[in-house]
């Protein structure tokens, strides 16, 4: 069958498709025929070494994938074949808090991804999903809806009435937006072209703000919906001090992903002085993405796919994605 | 009656002694015949102007205080001439999460404070003291107490068994071994100070760690705990020192952030540890009067008391402030009128 594997990891040419054996299911495992992937800006870093160390060279990448079961080892009982599924990428968190052992499992990173013809997975870490959703669409899920709901459900804890505050159109923004959306929250989202954000208000966001002719976005924030009560961090440490700003006391502001990290520290007071809580998120439980999926299953969802390339397009998937010009999600269809 | 007012809020020296007519309760209120006052870093900074802006030069400081009800207004019925009560900080903040309502009910910064003889308060404020508390027990509790008990207890979220991090041995920090005790914790204290540290681990802490003989103190946490970290941490610390408690907290562990001088930008900050070990920064500001009765439920069932370091009379109110300036202090410095 054929794979990718990550290669050298100086850069997207190091990306490399290969002929391997065919995966055999052994006690907990299931064996995967995969339909379509979706790609996260972590694969980037991956394929570049910039995203804890390097790997080997027969790593196979991306951790987003829907696929249906077509071998069970023994012991399984959870799915069977024929089963349409996707995956947790920490595949041992199933529930509960985090653990740092789940950075051991952690697929396209530390254990081999799902960018392959058909791959082994332990089935514990697998997610059944509804006729209503399209291998394309299900592809996107699990990174960033994970994310989500871990970040607006959990942490934010949203009802009626909140408002909810998204950095960017990425992937994650655009699936809290649905979230928020479904629980009646109002939803305030930034971007810097004003043609997304026509895009997002016509998905339902209430307020948009482009940052770059408004660089006071977080008065806009305070002014135009009364403050924030939950934020999606996804911009990290260079935007935290405008976040905390656009803040209503007790707010929960999400810290996500890997664009956080060092720089100049940002006033943290409005912390105190408004009793926030700023939270770590690094996706989330098999719980959590079941969850996300029944959400969409009776709201309908729109994964805004961008653009889907073909297997032997995964490079060019990649160039596409660092390019930076897409909104929501990249898709290579198998 | 006497009063103090923090006068022009260029020091210690800007304390000044005032007359003023003695106060009747009007309706809902209580009128507080202070016995004791405790002090608090807040109120150092309040006098030399560091707190949100200079003030009226006739506020009356302090906010914690412990006295006897001597009079009731209309409607007041939860308390009566003679009880023993101290006053919650927020006065309007009953229970629940904070909220932007509160701000100005604040005793000695956005309203008057504790430092008088006597003073009028919403007596939804005050809450009963134990029979065996002294006025000057009493005087702890309100913020520094409240304080700790909502990063452990609220904030933090805390479970039986998990590790809690004080940093120092000021007021908040000793309210923290305490409470950590009484919940069954694993304590965790760092102090400069050999004796302040064995003083805490008389207190009931489980471990001290000397930051300035160990070369790195989030290590040493992390040593103490058998490499998981802290799950509770009270970030009291000064510059450096949230970087350091991301490097010593446990995954999925909870850092209160408090204190007038907390989160001030101060250099780079690695927020990495902070998403990869699913941490959570809390801004907490003392809390609600529930918190506080809490808090003494806690304390009478675990048989504790506030660990007072030193009292001054009402009459040299400066000598108390100079006393916490020095940092010499661990626990709480009491000021008793008679």
């Amino acid at each position: 069958m054929k794979a990718w594997q990550i290669g050298d990891q100086t850069g997207l040419d190091s990306l490399t498709l290969v002929e391997r054996d065919i995966p055999i299911a052994r006690h907990g495992q299931a064996v995967v025929a995969i339909k379509a992937c979706g790609l996260n800006h972590r694969d980037l870093m991956i394929v570049s070494n910039r995203y804890g160390g390097r790997k080997p060279e027969t790593r196979i990448p991306l951790s987003d994938c829907a696929g249906e079961v077509v071998s069970v080892g023994e012991g399984v009982t959870n799915v069977a074949p024929g089963d349409r599924v996707s995956a947790t990428h920490f595949t041992g968190w199933i529930d509960g808090a985090f653990d740092p052992a789940y950075f051991g499992n952690d697929l396209g990173n530390s254990a081999d991804g799902v960018l392959a013809e058909r791959v082994v997975l332990p089935a514990h870490c697998l997610v059944k999903l509804p006729d209503n959703l399209s291998d394309e669409a299900a592809s996107t899920i699990p990174v960033a809806g994970a994310t989500v709901w871990s970040c607006v459900q959990r942490l934010g804890q949203v009802k009626a009435g909140d408002t909810v505050l998204m950095l960017g159109t990425g992937g994650v923004s655009i699936y809290a937006l649905q979230i928020a959306k479904m629980n009646g929250a109002r939803t305030v989202i930034t971007s810097s072209s004003d043609d997304k954000l026509e895009r997002v208000r016509a998905m339902g966001a209430d307020v948009t703000i482009n940052y770059r002719t408004n660089p006071e976005w977080d008065k806009a924030v305070l002014d135009e919906a009364g403050g924030a009560d939950i934020v999606v961090e996804t911009a990290g440490i260079a935007t935290l001090g405008q976040s905390i700003n656009a803040c209503r006391p007790n707010a929960r502001i999400g810290l996500i992903g890997a664009l956080a990290g060092r720089g100049e520290q940002p006033n943290l007071g409005g912390l105190l002085l408004k009793n926030l809580v700023l939270k770590g998120i690094t996706s989330g439980s098999r719980t959590m993405l079941e969850e996300f999926v029944a959400a969409v299953e009776v709201n309908g969802f729109d994964p805004v796919i961008d653009r889907v390339f073909a297997f032997d397009e995964a490079v060019e998937a990649y160039e596409y994605l660092e390019s930076g010009s897409h909104i929501g999600k990249i898709v290579i269809k198998l | 009656m006497k009063v103090y007012e923090i006068g022009t809020q260029k020091g210690i020296d800007s304390l000044r002694a005032a007359e003023r007519d003695e106060p009747a309760a009007g309706a809902g209120q209580a009128v507080v015949k202070f016995h004791a006052n405790s002090l608090n870093y807040r109120d150092y900074m309040v006098l030399n102007g560091w707190y949100g802006g200079p003030k009226e030069e006739t506020l009356i400081p302090v906010s914690d205080g412990a006295g006897e009800v001597v009079a009731v207004g209309d409607g007041v019925s939860d308390v009566a001439v003679g009880d023993r009560v101290c006053i919650s900080f927020f006065s309007k903040w009953m229970d629940g999460p904070f909220g932007p309502q509160y701000f100005g009910s604040d005793l000695g910064g956005g309203a008057d404070g504790t430092l008088a003889e006597m003073g009028a308060f919403p007596a939804d404020a005050l809450v009963k003291l134990p029979d065996d508390w002294s006025y000057a027990d009493g005087a702890c509790l309100p913020v520094a107490g409240v304080t700790a008990w909502n990063c452990i207890m609220g904030a933090g979220a805390y479970q039986p068994g998990q590790t809690v991090l004080l940093l120092g041995t000021g007021g908040v920090s000793i309210f923290g071994v305490q409470i950590g005790k009484a919940k069954g914790t694993n304590v965790v204290i760092t102090s400069s100070s050999d004796d302040k540290l064995a003083k805490a681990k008389d207190l009931g802490a489980d471990h001290g760690i000397n930051y300035k003989s160990a070369d790195d103190w989030a290590k040493a946490v992390l040593e103490v705990t058998d490499g998981k970290g802290a799950d509770v941490i009270i970030e009291t610390g000064g510059p450096g020192s949230l970087e350091k408690s991301f490097e010593a907290a446990a995954f999925n562990g909870r850092i209160g952030l408090i204190g007038g001088l907390a989160g001030q930008a101060e250099g780079p900050l690695n927020t990495m540890p902070l998403v990869g070990k699913n941490l959570k920064l809390c801004g907490v500001t003392c809390g609600s009067k529930k918190m506080l009765q809490d808090l003494i439920d806690t304390m009478v069932a675990a048989k504790a008391k506030p660990v007072i370091d030193k009292a001054f009379p009402f009459s040299d109110a400066a000598a108390a402030f100079r006393h916490m300036e020095s940092q010499a202090h661990l626990g709480k410095i009491v000021i008793t009128h008679d």
